[in-house]
């Protein structure tokens, strides 16, 4: 709990409040995020466990991600790579994260600097995402994910 | 209750506005309905790209649009609409295939591939693109609140 609010407040201080609506922040809003700052850190930690059972009830069945080389993969698809180690995470890292809080859907951005193992090849490249997060029954679940590579400017 | 669903859709924009053509199975009517509105928005979006029509596109965006171009930038609004104000952002055509709706009551996720001819800060590009779009219902209309895209590499 402790770290949580830790990295809660590291992300507010970083790149400020989430303006989501375009309406001053409220106590409702600063709820959400650290929610969603929860399990967006607890899928993080079932990736490098490769803790499926988690990762299957933080995703939702009809998750759709677009990777950093522009495939489109569903659910299964892309537990698929995580379960035969296609794709592994070695380290788990992102920053400048953003919340938009619309309610019960929340957008987030960052930048993950995570060191990654793709197809046996190491990749540290950074890499830019916008993740959704939706609460379904209270439970926030990751709607859609997408990951574009940072081009050197 | 969670209610999805897929609906792909092959068209070219240029020039086209007409109604989508639905494949795959029928989803329930409420969700069919709000597909029809959100590619409509979509629509609009784009043929105000097409002539630069910062007025529709400043109505159709949400004030706090999480935008990332297809080098992984993160994007205001306001400095989107500038781009394509500026012609820093120029389609010469425009092409979008393989659309998928995914309906989550007030929220829809849209993902497809993009084929435009884009001129970017003078140079053209042609390579294809994957993006997702963000859309929530807000008072009534259907606004444009995320946008990513990145190119697609050959496997």
């Amino acid at each position: 709990m402790r770290r949580i609010l830790l990295l809660s407040f590291l992300s507010l201080a970083l790149v400020g409040p989430a303006k989501g609506q375009g309406t001053a922040r409220t106590q409702a809003d600063t709820r959400i995020q650290r929610e969603v700052l929860k399990v967006d850190d607890e899928r993080g930690q079932a990736m490098l466990k490769l803790d499926l059972a988690t990762l299957d009830r933080l995703q939702a069945d009809s998750l759709v991600v677009v990777s950093a080389k522009g495939q489109v993969l569903d659910k299964a698809q892309y537990m698929e790579q995580v379960r035969s180690g296609s794709m592994k995470f070695l380290t788990w890292a992102m920053d400048q994260r953003r919340f938009h809080i619309y309610g019960d859907t929340v957008i987030v951005t960052g930048r993950a600097t995570s060191v990654m193992e793709v197809q046996g090849k190491i990749n540290r490249t950074p890499r830019r995402f916008t993740s959704v997060y939706i609460k379904q029954q209270g439970q926030w679940r990751l709607v859609s994910h997408h990951s574009t590579v940072i081009a050197e400017q | 209750m969670i209610t999805i669903r897929i609906l792909l859709l092959s068209f070219l924009t240029l020039g086209f506005v007409g109604p989508a053509r639905a494949q795959g199975t029928a989803g329930n009517q409420a969700d069919a309905e709000i597909e029809k509105e959100v590619l409509k928005v979509e629509h609009q979006k784009d043929e105000a790209l097409r002539n630069r029509d910062v007025a529709v596109l400043d109505q159709i965006y949400a004030d706090d649009l999480a935008f990332v171009n297809a080098r992984g930038k993160v994007i205001t609004k306001a400095e989107h609409l500038d781009e394509i104000r500026s012609g820093q952002i120029n389609y010469l055509s425009r092409e979008q295939e393989d659309y998928r709706v995914h309906v989550w009551g007030d929220t829809v996720v849209l993902t497809g591939r993009e084929k435009s001819v884009l001129e970017y800060h003078g140079k053209v590009t042609r390579l294809p693109r994957q993006f997702t779009t963000v859309y929530i219902k807000r008072n009534g209309k259907w606004r444009y609140v995320a946008h990513q895209v990145s190119p697609v590499v050959d496997q």
